[in-house]
């Protein structure tokens, strides 16, 4: 976790809606957060939840219905003029999760990895731009001889590094990384994850790292925010998220994923959660900071009972201590 | 016992050799040499292949050769009229006879498959050309397509024959006026059609990723969206070609197609239907003719698009 | 605890033609299935483990073919059988025994001649007689040819027709079927006689036959609910349709055990949602109803294709918890087919591991899980996150799996094994015997091999796992 707390995207109370004809689906309420220079930020959801939407929002390919999304102090949201345009393209790149769908089938590797460097002419000559291509496949891991060869040719995991070279090569300061590793074996996710750290620590990169599986995410994570339904409902860092989460949805999140230990998996008690145990009738919710650092999204019934919760839990943990 | 000694040596760990593992060692993809494989792979498609060549080579270098006219020169000469296939008269072999004009059915009959095979050969490329063209920027810009939409819900509620026909009547006959009739509304079908086939891979990920990376419409349209559609537009015309060749033989049958002054299939096949009792070969064997340019050409066509479908290449 | 085999494969080779290649999806995989249990089977994407499941159900791709081996499928049920006589099957019987007894003239064997004797062509002739009745028309005189081709050569050949030959001669063709009287020994047109089959799943050709094992003996549940049901039926017509066409009740009654099943699996309102459509319904739900119609037949197996992988994650574990109550409920053997090591915790009492093909460990789930011994399953463990000190790197294996077009010579794993032994470039290990229940097939537990240990990161999995698991209320003896 970096010590300089410097602000580098924040979103402020972004709303997304799609329309199509007279049907209007909300896909993302009224969300807000910021991420700092150099950590890796969380957003976990289930499909459907809007995190996909956020992260395509930030890199402009979605329209906010309202809010702002803010890139080093300035606006890149909503209309903006071209050359600030091509500024969020060289710096904000995004890593897609399909690696069946996300490379040009009918292009070369070549073709595919310079396509960011053709559109801003970023090489000098002919052998500037091989040169950068060759270094970026190999800091992916894969062998210069591969730029002529088609994506089909490739398997999924050498597929998701030609992506992330793809994006690598323009250079940017922040990478949204869409579900990079959902699609991928159990044993080559360690690969592009290790690849993503590892360019973290040389380059000084900022990530949103959107997923689903927990486990992962735990894993890499400086901080995390789930979201529901469009709707962010806790944010916290991570091993506070795990040791204490307080909304019931994280909570049923959280007791899905399984274990890979067989004698605790059969111990293991479901949670589901449906909303109901909401009442926002009356009482309204908002997005409040329960505890320095973990916010959540909860109505000021659900509040005190958090708040009490955590009265417990720091009583109960000095005792453990005293002992 | 020796052998067993070696095979215990070989209980030691080995040095890892993990580069390898990224390794490729199928030989290099490339398309069109997995289209070309695709495609003869058929054994069908050497032998539609074979006639669409031979009806070609026939169609374009015959009536240079036979110096055949409209003019009717042998009309007073009544001896050559009506000919059975195969007869000599005078030296000559009339391999399909002759007409009742006295002219030789097969140099009649080669000189009206190669007006058919220009005049279609003529709008498809104008067609496809405008269509595919006018198609790619109407599917991927969605300002572009509420106009489009509009102009393509007028014109298309006119039948195409129906317009085709009423043209003709009012411009005359002739090759160019009907290559116009055909080639005015003829494009927009083909635009619409890619139009939809844009739109289903317009939102794909690697199409989000170009936008991402900052990729401009044109290039966009001509490096994503068109490799997409080769097979697309080899289908459509494998579809298109043998098409107007049947306009032209059905516009010429009712008789406001090609002018009497170049020489028509579909004229011919009018001309002669009246011979159909006394004299059927007269008749049948021009649109057996018609029929095997229009098949072969379909044939050829429709497995050739099959084969330069990449997801074919995969089997 | 002697229980039942249901499946039993031996040497089990799947070849599929591709752009006029070979490649060999699956090399010689020998193991079992027993009633009532849940095997899991892992690996990873193109290990061959859906192609496995496959050959069970006679799903294979048109370009894929059983090379070698065979499924022998034991069900009592369908062992049973009967014959029916008509006159073509007489006068294939007369032409076979001729052949024979002629074939027999110019045995030159004495052995083989002590050992074939006329009584005994009698009994193989009527035999072959029964295994070919069960063909259509045409296709009998196919079989018939083949049959005569190949038994007569072989009695020409001196070869000895012991009764494991003559089984594996008929299997080249077809699967046996034998009268239960052996004092059946000739055959007159009209007679009913009872015979039993051995039911070799890998031989299985005829659609008449796999539509009494599909979906009625052995049931799959794929990965993608959206395509694996009929968008233009109604969900109940679905259920009701497989019940009716294999348990042959009535409408009503049909109709009544579709809602029971439904909501058996959970679907609220079941009676209301029997006329619904799949567009009208969740992902869960669908893949709920898919469960439906494979356990509508009660089948002896349900094989489960990665069922949760296209779920999300809370989806996944209620329909996990729900094919887990299914089979305590009606008994039957879950294959379950997955990559996710957190899943065959959870659902799995064995489990195989499968890479390039071949199953490389097979044991018991707290065996694998807590004493694993073979180098790949040593890497799938060591790659879980759970496992691994934050800030530092995860444990990954490099490379990719071997490409199966070309022969593997050695292990299959050796290149990307760190562990590996110069031995596994040469020569393939053979499955070693840990435990009873317990095997791998690595050179590492071969006597002569040095001794190598696990990695660091896999010891005390348990405690290493309960220390990140402490969330509140999930565990029910956290502390």
């Amino acid at each position: 976790m970096p010590n300089n707390k410097e602000v580098v995207l924040s979103l402020k109370n972004i709303n997304i809606v799609f329309k199509q004809g007279k049907k209007k689906f909300h896909a993302v309420h009224d969300c807000s957060f910021d991420i700092y220079k150099g950590e890796t930020f969380s957003l976990v959801g289930e499909s459907g939840s809007g995190k996909t939407t956020i992260g395509r929002a930030i890199v402009r390919i979605n329209q906010l219905e309202s809010g702002e999304i803010i890139y080093k102090g300035k606006k890149i949201s909503g209309q903006i003029p071209k050359e600030e345009d091509r500024q969020v393209i060289r710096n904000i790149q995004m890593i897609f999760q399909d690696p069946a769908s996300s490379l040009n089938e009918r292009a070369t590797v070549d073709y595919i990895v310079s396509e960011g460097l053709y559109n801003f002419h970023l090489y000098k000559s002919e052998e500037d731009r091989l040169n950068k291509v060759t270094k970026a496949m190999e800091s992916v891991g894969l062998l210069p001889e591969h730029i002529t060869r088609y994506p089909h040719e490739f398997s999924g995991g050498q597929r998701q590094r030609i992506g992330i070279a793809r994006s690598i090569v323009m250079e940017p300061e922040f990478i949204v990384a869409d579900e990079p590793i959902s699609a991928l074996d159990v044993s080559i996710r360690a690969q592009v994850l290790n690849l993503l750290k590892q360019f973290q620590v040389e380059r000084g990169l900022t990530y949103l790292f959107i997923a689903h599986d927990l486990s992962v995410v735990r894993f890499i994570s400086d901080r995390i925010a789930v979201i529901h339904k469009g709707r962010i409902v806790e944010l916290a860092e991570s091993e506070e998220l795990f040791n204490f989460p307080l909304h019931p949805y994280t909570h049923s999140l959280m007791s899905a994923i399984p274990i890979p230990d067989p004698i605790l998996e059969k111990k293991k008690k479901l949670f589901t959660y449906d909303g109901s145990e909401h009442d926002y009738s009356v009482d309204k919710p908002s997005w409040v900071e329960i505890k320095p650092g973990h916010f959540i999204f909860a109505n000021e019934k659900e509040k005190e009972i958090y708040k009490k919760k955590i009265q417990e839990r720091k009583i109960h943990n000095e005792e453990f201590e005293k002992k | 016992m020796a052998e067993k000694k070696n095979k215990d040596d070989l209980f030691v760990l080995a040095d890892n050799r993990s580069s390898d593992a990224e390794k490729i060692y199928a030989p290099n993809y490339s398309y069109w040499r997995s289209v070309v494989r695709s495609f003869f792979s058929k054994k069908t498609n050497y032998v539609a292949l074979g006639v669409l060549i031979v009806i070609l080579l026939l169609s374009f270098i015959n009536p240079l050769v036979s110096g055949y006219t409209t003019d009717a020169p042998n009309i007073n000469n009544g001896d050559l009229h009506l000919l059975p296939p195969g007869t000599t008269f005078d030296g000559i072999f009339y391999i399909f006879g002759t007409d009742h004009q006295g002219d030789s059915l097969f140099a009649a009959i080669w000189a009206g498959a190669r007006t058919s095979l220009v005049l279609a050969l003529v709008a498809s490329a104008i067609n496809m050309s405008v269509g595919v063209v006018v198609g790619a920027f109407w599917g991927y810009s969605k300002a572009v397509d509420k106009i489009m939409t509009e102009v393509y819900n007028i014109i298309s509620n006119v039948p195409f024959i129906l317009f085709v026909t009423v043209f003709m009547y009012i411009a005359g006959s002739g090759f160019w006026q009907l290559v116009a009739a055909m080639t005015i509304t003829g494009w927009i079908g083909i635009a619409y059609f890619i139009r939809t086939q844009v739109i289903i891979i317009r939102d794909r990920e690697y199409n989000l990723a170009s936008r991402c990376l900052g990729t401009s419409i044109p290039r966009m349209v001509t490096r994503n969206i068109l490799p997409y559609l080769t097979s697309v537009i080899v289908t459509l015309l494998s579809r298109e070609i043998p098409s107007y060749i049947s306009y032209e033989v059905f516009l010429s049958y009712i008789g406001v197609g090609i002018d009497a002054s170049t020489p028509s299939l579909g004229r011919m096949i009018q001309m002669y239907a009246t011979w159909m009792d006394q004299k059927p070969y007269v008749f049948w064997i021009p649109v057996a003719v018609a029929a095997c340019v229009t098949i072969s050409l379909y044939v050829v066509g429709q497995n050739l698009a099959d084969s330069s479908d990449p997801k074919t290449h995969m089997i | 605890m002697e229980r039942k085999k249901l499946l039993t494969i031996r040497h089990l080779d799947v070849k599929f033609n591709v752009r006029a290649r070979i490649l060999s999806a699956i090399r010689d995989i020998t193991m079992e299935i027993y009633e009532g249990e849940n095997i899991a089977i892992v690996g990873e994407s193109g290990s061959g483990k859906s192609v496995l499941t496959k050959t069970f159900t006679g799903m294979l791709e048109s370009n894929g073919v059983i090379s070698h081996g065979k499924i022998i499928y034991h069900n009592k049920e369908l062992e049973d059988t009967s014959v029916h006589v008509d006159p073509l099957d007489v006068y294939f019987y007369k032409q076979i025994k001729k052949e024979l007894l002629e074939a027999l003239k110019s045995c030159t064997s004495e052995e083989a001649k002590n050992l074939n004797t006329p009584e005994r062509l009698n009994t193989l002739a009527v035999d072959l007689m029964c295994s070919i009745d069960r063909f259509p028309f045409f296709k009998k005189f196919g079989a018939f040819f083949k049959l005569k081709k190949i038994f007569s050569g072989a009695i020409k050949d001196n070869i000895l027709l012991t009764d494991k030959k003559i089984d594996r001669l008929i299997a080249k063709v077809t699967f046996k079927v034998s009268p239960v009287d052996k004092n059946y020994v000739l055959p007159v047109k009209g007679d009913n006689i009872k015979a039993v089959c051995t039911i070799d799943l890998a031989k299985i050709k005829l659609n008449k036959d796999w539509q009494k094992i599909r979906g009625v003996r052995i049931a799959t549940v794929f990965q993608d609910p959206m395509t694996s049901l009929n968008p233009i039926r109604s969900i109940g017509s679905q259920i009701t349709e497989v019940i009716i066409k294999h348990r042959g009740l009535s409408n009503e009654e049909a109709k009544k055990e579709a809602i029971s099943l439904m909501e058996k699996v959970g679907i609220i309102d079941a009676a209301k949602r029997f006329n619904e459509y799949s567009f009208q319904y969740s992902g869960g739900m669908r893949q709920r109803i898919v469960i439906a119609i494979a356990l509508a037949c009660r089948p002896q197996i349900l094989i489960c294709d990665e069922p949760t992988t296209a779920l999300d994650v809370t989806i996944q574990a209620q329909i996990i918890q729900l094919i887990k109550d299914l089979q305590k409920e009606f008994g039957f053997t879950t294959i379950y087919i997955t990559h996710d090591l957190g899943v065959v915790a959870s659902v799995a009492d064995r489990v195989a591991v499968i890479y390039a093909g071949q199953i490389v460990e097979i044991g018991k789930v707290e065996e694998i899980y807590y004493e694993p011994k073979h180098p790949y399953t040593w890497a799938l463990l060591s790659s879980l996150p759970q496992l691994s000190e934050k800030g530092s790197e995860l444990f990954s294996i490099k490379g990719t799996p071997p490409s199966l077009y070309n022969e593997v010579k050695g292990d299959a794993f050796a290149p990307r094994n760190p562990y590996a032994l110069k031995i596994d470039f040469v020569e393939e290990p053979p499955m070693f015997e840990v435990t009873p229940t317990h095997f791998a097939k690595t050179w590492l537990l071969d006597p002569r091999a040095p001794k190598v240990e696990s990695p660091k990161i896999i010891h005390d999995l348990h405690i290493k796992m309960a220390a990140k698991a402490n969330l509140e209320g999930v565990m029910d003896d956290a502390k």
